[in-house]
């Protein structure tokens, strides 16, 4: 690893360890109570005690927001491709998936779980609504964005209907679906979390949400922190993941991932 | 007897709705095996002559007839002024992909590709990325392309016109070879005169828009031509003759 990639990752870790000796010791100064604010080494020891409940309830809900997460890339990208079809069928659907992009989660969220039984499931479809936009307007855009000299030499060679989509259009709209995903994976994990809000599950199979909402009631603060530090690290782990997934795929030819010249 | 005109054109028209008339009514033929050159100033309806050509428009008026196989695609070649590659497939992928469009088995398209890119000087860089190559070499696979196509109808817009004067003039003596070597039939779109006269058997002068035909020349050069023809009294004098029609049709 180069000098300069050492210090880029060590800046802010000394930034953040030097914020969490601060937060300790105000708290240790001011001798706030731990159900106001409790320090980072009392958040360590919630984290370590309630380790197993807390890890079931973050594979949980790491399990809606990853499903709903593939289910978005699937049934977006999918529908993205009807769309790009005509404009005829864009135009007569694209509307409607606005429509549930514009709708508040947390409005329909009750409707959903009234219509579906299973909790996991209305949780998952909770996710996937909140999920799916931004992968399908993305790769929808993508779809219609192929170099329109090479939409000609296409239709000069005479390619079906699928070669174009297949050998132009879905290359070409990789970056733009990459681009969508990135979002909806911040956003899938929003959707699982806000449903369970709403849902307020229960009983053996729970997640982070509820976790947060139990320890509120308890007065278990530091816990809280804890379920807290869990859901934020989850959102950032989707995110490096999808960045590096996308770096991988577009290595060879777009400019977000090639290396600066120098 | 000739054999019948490769490309015929009769009182070919376009017009767009927004801009207006970009090419009058225009007629002429172009022979099996000729290189004829189209030259205009900048927005005289070059490029939309080609697209005309190409079937990739519909005329307003007057018709294109083609003598090619009916039936067989890819007879047609197109080369654009950038090089228009795939910037997700390596340059072997990138010259097979008219192959593969037209739905060649791999045992047949290897051995043009190979072939294509040889014959470009790129044997080298068939794994390479189009963004790993000079312009010069980009427009050399997109040349390939044309070339492992097998087409009977070269159609070139200003492929040149974006590089720089060295890279242009190899390239011109590399088409020249491969146009005697193929058998094909081109027409060339360019701004330049100097190129026209170089490249081809038959000049073609538009008018500015909407573009009509202003003029036709043979330069009486011989058939084989190379780097020091651009030197000679009968090139200059070629280029002379050109420029002042194409000064004239400007000033009118």
């Amino acid at each position: 690893m180069s000098g300069e990639r050492l210090a880029r990752l060590a800046a802010p870790g000394l930034v953040g360890a030097l914020l969490l000796c601060g937060w300790e010791a105000l708290v240790r100064w001011r001798q706030v109570p731990p159900y106001v604010l409790p320090g980072p080494l009392a958040v360590a020891r919630a984290l370590a005690q309630d380790g197993a409940s807390l890890g079931a309830s973050l594979v949980f809900t790491l399990e809606v927001t990853g499903l709903a997460l593939l289910g978005s890339a699937a049934l977006g990208g999918l529908l993205a491709v009807l769309l790009a079809q005509s404009r005829w069928i864009e135009h007569s659907l694209f509307p409607y998936a606005v429509v549930l992009q514009v709708t508040p989660i947390v409005s329909i969220a009750p409707l959903i779980i009234i219509w579906v039984q299973d909790t996991f499931l209305a949780l998952l479809v909770c996710a996937w609504v909140v999920a799916f936009f931004p992968v399908l307007s993305n790769t929808t855009l993508g779809l219609r964005s192929a170099d329109p000299h090479l939409v000609e030499l296409f239709r000069l060679y005479g390619a079906t209907r699928w070669q174009t989509l297949a050998h132009l259009q879905l290359p070409s709209a990789l970056p733009y679906f990459l681009a969508g995903l990135r979002i909806s994976g911040g956003l899938a994990l929003v959707g699982a979390v806000v449903a369970e809000f709403v849902a307020g599950t229960g009983g053996a199979e729970t997640g982070l949400a509820f976790r947060i909402l139990e320890s509120g009631y308890r007065l278990q603060i530091p816990r809280m922190f804890a379920a807290l530090l869990l859901l934020a690290s989850a959102g950032v782990a989707i995110h490096v993941a999808l960045s590096a997934l996308s770096h991988w795929l577009l290595r060879h030819w777009h400019a977000s991932a090639l290396p600066p010249e120098r | 007897m000739a054999a019948p005109p490769l490309v015929s054109l009769a009182g070919l028209g376009k017009s767009f709705p927004r801009s207006g008339e970009a090419l009058a009514p225009l007629t002429f033929d172009v022979a099996p095996g000729e290189f004829v050159s189209v030259v205009g100033p900048s927005g005289c309806g070059k490029s939309t002559l080609l697209r005309l050509i190409a079937g990739l428009i519909p005329p307003s008026a007057g018709s294109v007839r083609l003598d090619l196989r009916p039936g067989l695609r890819g007879q047609t070649g197109f080369v654009f002024q950038d090089a228009t590659l795939l910037p997700w497939a390596t340059v072997e992928r990138n010259v097979s992909l008219p192959l593969r469009i037209l739905g060649l088995p791999g045992r047949e398209t290897a051995p043009r590709v190979a072939e294509a890119l040889e014959l470009v000087g790129l044997s080298d860089f068939a794994r390479a990325w189009p963004r790993e190559l000079s312009g010069g070499m980009r427009m050399r696979v997109s040349l390939a392309r044309a070339l492992a196509q097998k087409p009977r109808l070269l159609l070139l817009d200003e492929p040149f016109a974006a590089l720089d004067e060295i890279t242009r003039f190899r390239l011109n003596d590399d088409l020249l070879r491969l146009w005697r070597r193929e058998g094909w039939t081109v027409v060339f779109v360019t701004h330049s005169v100097f190129e026209s006269v170089y490249l081809s058997q038959r000049v073609l002068l538009m008018s500015p828009r909407p573009g009509r035909l202003a003029g036709e020349f043979r330069p009486d050069l011989p058939a084989q031509r190379s780097a020091a023809l651009r030197g000679e009294p009968a090139y200059l004098a070629a280029c002379r003759a050109v420029s002042e029609r194409l000064a004239a049709v400007l000033a009118a």
